[in-house]
């Protein structure tokens, strides 16, 4: 201080001696003056900046001056025409040098002081309530402030969405940046959060809960990267653009009507399913079709919600099979509560060794297929055969296989087939395609659960016919939804045993050189058709034959086996 | 391969026939010999189905004398027609080459119409007068042309179709909807 002779005596304060005193000291005399009058004391500065030469003894004043007064005092400094205009200058003086810690603390307590009196005369702020206003003082004066964090306070405060928000919203936002008070990233992502439209229609515990979600995905590895294994092995360091999609991912989730629907648990579930895929939009969007959808927002089950989507994450193949059913026709025509039992039928499914035992893409068309036929199931309540026929395969004691076999010469295709207890479905592409137009694995599927459900044959016995019979009714009823005719029924026999299907021609035989059993038959045939008497006229009209009257006209006529013996299994119960 | 010891020589040929062409285990097939029906003379037919499979694994097959013909194989109807000669049999009928095509080339989901059949469901088939039972004519170049109508198993919805057959067994098949009247 060799170069500095200014003296002050007056103004009330201590005595200024910059040749005895240090820069720090006589800041902080200045500063002690300044809390009573601002007006000499931004006299003394602007004298004793201008009575030193070199910056350095220039900034030890300006340190002085923001170390002499409490971060409180600096603001009420800040909000007077002359203190304003003495910290400014202060400030300047420290700008030349940030590179001191000591000049940035001191550079930051100015600024801090300075911005949060502007903000105190902001518009925006005295908007708002309160208690909103005091919380973010108080926050403003916390011990240490940094710029970035107050500039995040400030940003958000001033914000739209901030705004328009309640008190408990506006309280339960600030308690959210208070987590990550420095991060530009967060705080431009909770501002878009609280400006969101479909945040600012949440109520306002649900806007509490989707901040605290909100708040989770920013500490998820997603956003702050893993320091992976020893040597940093596995390690990720998420870039900006990165940070920004997972808030935007996450923003998206949390103010969606599907999350705000389900219960605690779930609401985790959905945070955890989107953990697994932070940064993508493509997930995100697929994530947030199925939980907005009204099927999973009717399941209402704190156990099914979470395992849906913890399969929905964790399995591409189980969720890509998802996808494929949120869009299928059967099952977008149905309401809320049909769809939920369709979604509990594929959460059944995955855990049946039909699908554990599928490869990946088999286990996505077992979902598809399932889900396709659980669909028309719950579209049609009253078709208990088809109903217990999906139980079977989803509690699995039917188990299913998948198979691809190209349609044979001659275009025959062959739809599924049964052996060792399991049915097999083809899924070769012609041939699915064909089976979903004609509803052919729903036939399949209940033809041969029925088969399996109703014991092994011989092929050429009655018994036999009797299994293809009731199987072909049984499974053609299931996929019409309906009772047949006596024509279809008729048709059906015809099948069996007119010979002109290579399939039957076991049966053509046994019909044709059997007397006992063709006399059954013939007799189902009589009533099929009704008779007429000899002017045409109809003197019993034509009447269904049931599997069992079929069952009973096979006895009465003489056919007789344990097989025949047994009443059959009409509904695959 | 294990077959009942009770199976016939024919039977076994059909066995090691189904063995080589499909790779099947004779002990997982269940043999059923039919009575021929309009087939050729001189024709034995079999039905064989994989165990288990409740007839959904099965195979048509016909044997003439050492040679054996199967279902699920491509062109085993022409196959049939030329190792067998059965052009130059005077008493082919309509009935026998449809039943041979039926077992061999017919897609499954299709029914042949025959005079049963039309007998049978007469009602059914009145608004489609064009409809009738097989048809065999003889081709300028000595081979013939077998005519018919099918329909799918569980509706009425007959197709016209012809199956030309040239002197040298080669085949060509067309078909085409056939409207009510």
């Amino acid at each position: 201080m060799t170069t500095c002779d200014v003296k002050f005596t007056g103004f009330g304060g201590p005595a200024l001696d910059c040749h005895r005193d240090s820069g720090e000291v006589v800041g902080s005399h200045i500063a002690a003056t300044a809390m009573r009058d601002p007006q000499a004391a931004r006299i003394q500065l602007e004298t004793m900046l201008a009575a030193l030469g070199h910056p350095d003894n220039r900034r030890e004043v300006a340190r002085g001056l923001a170390q002499g007064m409490p971060l409180p005092a600096l603001v009420q400094l800040a909000e007077n025409k002359d203190g304003r205009a003495m910290l400014e200058r202060a400030l300047a003086e420290l700008k030349g040098d940030l590179g001191d810690d000591d000049n940035k603390w001191a550079a930051d307590q100015i600024g801090t002081a300075l911005k949060t009196a502007d903000l105190k005369h902001s518009d925006e702020f005295k908007k708002l309530d309160a208690t909103s206003q005091q919380t973010i003082l108080d926050r403003l004066g916390y011990p240490v402030p940094y710029a970035g964090a107050v500039d995040n306070l400030i940003a958000l405060a001033k914000s739209p969405g901030f705004q328009a928000a309640s008190p408990d919203t506006r309280k339960a936002l600030l308690s959210a940046l208070a987590e990550h008070p420095g991060d530009a990233i967060f705080g431009s992502g909770l501002q878009k959060l609280a400006d969101d439209a479909a945040f600012k229609r949440l109520t306002p515990a649900q806007q509490a809960g989707a901040i605290t979600a909100f708040k989770e995905a920013a500490a998820g590895q997603g956003y702050q990267g893993r320091s992976g294994s020893v040597f940093g092995i596995g390690a990720t360091s998420p870039s900006d653009g990165d940070k920004r999609q997972v808030l935007d991912n996450a923003r998206q989730v949390v103010t969606s009507v599907g999350f705000n629907d389900v219960g605690a648990n779930s609401k985790r579930a959905i945070m955890e399913a989107l953990n697994e895929h932070p940064n993508s939009a493509a997930f995100t969007g697929r994530l947030l079709k199925l939980i907005n959808d009204p099927g999973f927002m009717a399941l209402n089950d704190s156990s099914k919600e979470p395992k849906l989507l913890d399969a929905y994450s964790n399995d591409k193949d189980f969720a890509k099979g998802v996808d494929a059913l949120l869009a299928n026709g059967r099952y977008t025509a149905l309401g809320g509560a049909d769809r939920a039992k369709v979604l509990g039928d594929v959460i059944k499914l995955k855990g049946t060794d039909s699908y554990k035992d599928a490869s990946a893409k088999q286990q996505q068309a077992l979902v598809e297929i399932i889900g396709d036929i659980s669909a028309q199931s719950a579209a049609h309540p009253a078709n208990t055969t088809l109903r217990n026929t999906l139980d079977q395969v989803v509690d699995g004691k039917t188990k299913i296989g998948l198979y691809e076999r190209d349609p044979l010469p001659g275009g025959f295709i062959n739809y599924g087939y049964a052996d060792a207890g399991v049915i097999y479905l083809n899924i070769e592409a012609r041939s699915r395609a064909s089976a979903v137009a004609n509803n052919q694995f729903v036939d399949t599927l209940v033809h041969e659960t029925n088969h399996k459900l109703n014991g092994g044959t011989t092929a050429g016995t009655a018994d036999r016919f009797l299994d293809e019979y009731r199987a072909a009714l049984v499974g053609t009823e299931a996929a019409l939804n309906r009772s047949l005719t006596p024509a279809e029924q008729k048709a059906a026999l015809d099948n069996l045993v007119d010979g002109t299907n290579p399939d039957y021609a076991h049966l053509a035989n046994l019909y044709n050189h059997d007397a006992k059993f063709k006399a059954a038959v013939d007799g189902m045939y009589t009533a099929l058709n009704g008779t007429t008497d000899a002017a045409g006229t109809v003197t019993t009209p034509p009447a269904t034959v049931s599997p069992e009257d079929a069952r009973q006209r096979l006895r009465a006529a003489g056919n007789d086996s344990d097989y025949l013996k047994k009443a059959g299994n009409l509904d695959n119960h | 391969m294990s077959l009942a010891p009770a199976a016939t020589s024919a039977e076994r040929r059909v066995i090691e026939h189904l063995e080589s062409a499909f790779g099947v285990k004779a002990d997982a097939l269940q043999v059923v010999a039919l009575t021929p029906r309009d087939l050729p003379a001189g024709a034995a037919e079999y039905y064989v189905e994989a165990k288990g499979s409740h007839g959904h694994d099965n195979y048509n097959v016909v044997v003439f004398g050492d040679k054996v013909y199967c279902s699920r194989v491509d062109g085993e109807f022409a196959r049939a027609l030329r190792e067998q000669a059965l052009l130059e049999r005077k008493d082919l009928s309509a009935a026998q080459v449809m039943r041979l095509y039926s077992l061999f080339a017919l897609p499954r989901q299709l029914k042949y119409i025959d005079a049963n059949v039309l007998a049978r469901n007469a009602q059914d088939y009145r608004a489609y007068p064009q409809v009738q039972a097989p048809a065999l004519t003889q081709r300028p170049d000595g081979g013939v042309t077998l005519t018919f109508f099918a329909t799918p198993v569980m509706s009425v919805e007959p197709a016209k179709w012809s199956v030309a057959i040239s002197r040298s067994y080669e085949v060509v098949v067309s078909s085409e909807a056939v409207g009510k009247r």
